[in-house]
């Protein structure tokens, strides 16, 4: 008997409609308080790029990009900085490997200059070596919701931790 | 990390039901643009399903092996925590399974399932780490494998072909930018 493949996240596409293998647009989600911003490519690595917001992050952005061609594996020595960047904006984090994947947190300020720059062909480089270049048609208005789902998060955090008001009228 | 992609698979997956097999049906065939499937469908009070899948987004040279039971309470999402095992006679396979609503499934290599085929099996029993879940017959697998097979190839060979133009239309970009670098002869 063979230990086989360990079964992954990309099974749970049973017979997805072709159409859908083509393009997945940017999508945002908030799962359990966490924001998510991501796009998968219809490129044969099955690029994606994800963006990741939580309360642990600290007023950073977990980046992103995975791609199944990638030899890169979790606990891999990788120069950074890794780069998300254009002819005329960049962001940069220092980078930590996974699984087909690498990625880094990045300010929150320095991501928001970089989608209202509204980027179109976005190169991921980690140190001066070129990973990818992709298009990213759509991801500054997809960016909103993303945006809307940090502020929501901030905000609730906030009402969290600031002290209980006193009663302006009680004893 | 990238639970969120997850989910947004699944949410995809809702609209596989109407190129998934349904009710009794023999082994037959899906091509569809990009995506291979092989299924068969049982008259069982469960309306089982058997269902291959080989589509951009199960690794290259891997199969998703699905099945499926209306009566069986399994949920998107859950844990299985035993592995779950395909067995006919002497042939088996085995793989951690994941969950979707009334399904698991199995990464399983194609080579795998090829030799599966080849032993032209009569039966399956597969099973969750002691427990069997469900025995079913698969006559007729191995008769409508070759008709799956050239989708397969055809689906490489889209694969290959779409590599070279990405290749062509970015040559600066390396397929894997973390391969080892092959040193130079006499270095």
């Amino acid at each position: 008997m063979k230990v086989l493949y360990t079964a992954t996240m990309l099974v749970a596409l049973s017979g997805i409609p072709a159409k859908a293998q083509s393009a997945m647009p940017w999508k945002a989600t908030e799962v359990n308080g966490q924001c998510n911003y991501m796009k998968m490519f219809a490129d044969t690595g099955l690029t994606t790029v994800g963006f990741q917001s939580n309360a642990a992050l600290d007023g950073k952005v977990f980046t992103a990009i995975t791609n199944r061609n990638w030899s890169v594996a979790a606990g891999d020595q990788i120069i950074g900085p890794l780069m998300i960047q254009t002819d005329t904006v960049s962001a940069e984090g220092v980078p930590v490997a996974g699984a087909h994947l690498v990625g880094a947190a990045i300010p929150v300020d320095m991501l928001t200059r970089f989608v209202k720059a509204d980027p179109r062909t976005v190169e991921f480089r980690l140190g001066s070596k070129l990973l990818a270049r992709l298009d990213f048609i759509g991801f500054k208005s997809g960016w909103t919701a993303f945006a809307a789902c940090m502020a929501k998060s901030t905000t609730a955090g906030a009402e969290q931790t600031s002290p209980p008001k006193a009663k302006p009228f009680g004893n | 990390m990238f639970t969120f992609l997850l989910a947004s698979a699944l949410v995809a997956s809702a609209a596989s039901a109407q190129t998934a097999p349904t009710g009794a049906r023999e082994w037959h065939e899906h091509d569809t643009s990009g995506q291979c499937m092989y299924g068969h469908g049982y008259a069982d009070s469960g309306r089982t399903e058997i269902v291959l899948i080989q589509n951009r987004l199960v690794p290259p040279g891997h199969l998703a092996w699905g099945l499926k039971n209306d009566n069986w309470s399994v949920k998107a999402g859950d844990v299985i925590g035993e592995p779950v095992m395909v067995r006919s006679g002497a042939f088996s396979m085995i793989g951690n399974a994941l969950a979707m609503d009334h399904r698991l499934f199995v990464i399983v290599p194609t080579e795998e399932v090829r030799k599966f085929a080849a032993s032209i099996p009569s039966e399956v029993v597969v099973s969750k780490g002691n427990q069997v879940l469900t025995r079913l017959s698969v006559s007729g697998f191995s008769a409508g494998w070759a008709g799956f097979t050239r989708c397969l190839a055809n689906a490489d060979a889209e694969r290959a072909r779409q590599r070279t133009q990405e290749q062509q239309a970015n040559p600066d970009v390396p397929v894997d930018p973390f391969a080892p670098v092959p040193t130079q002869p006499g270095a």
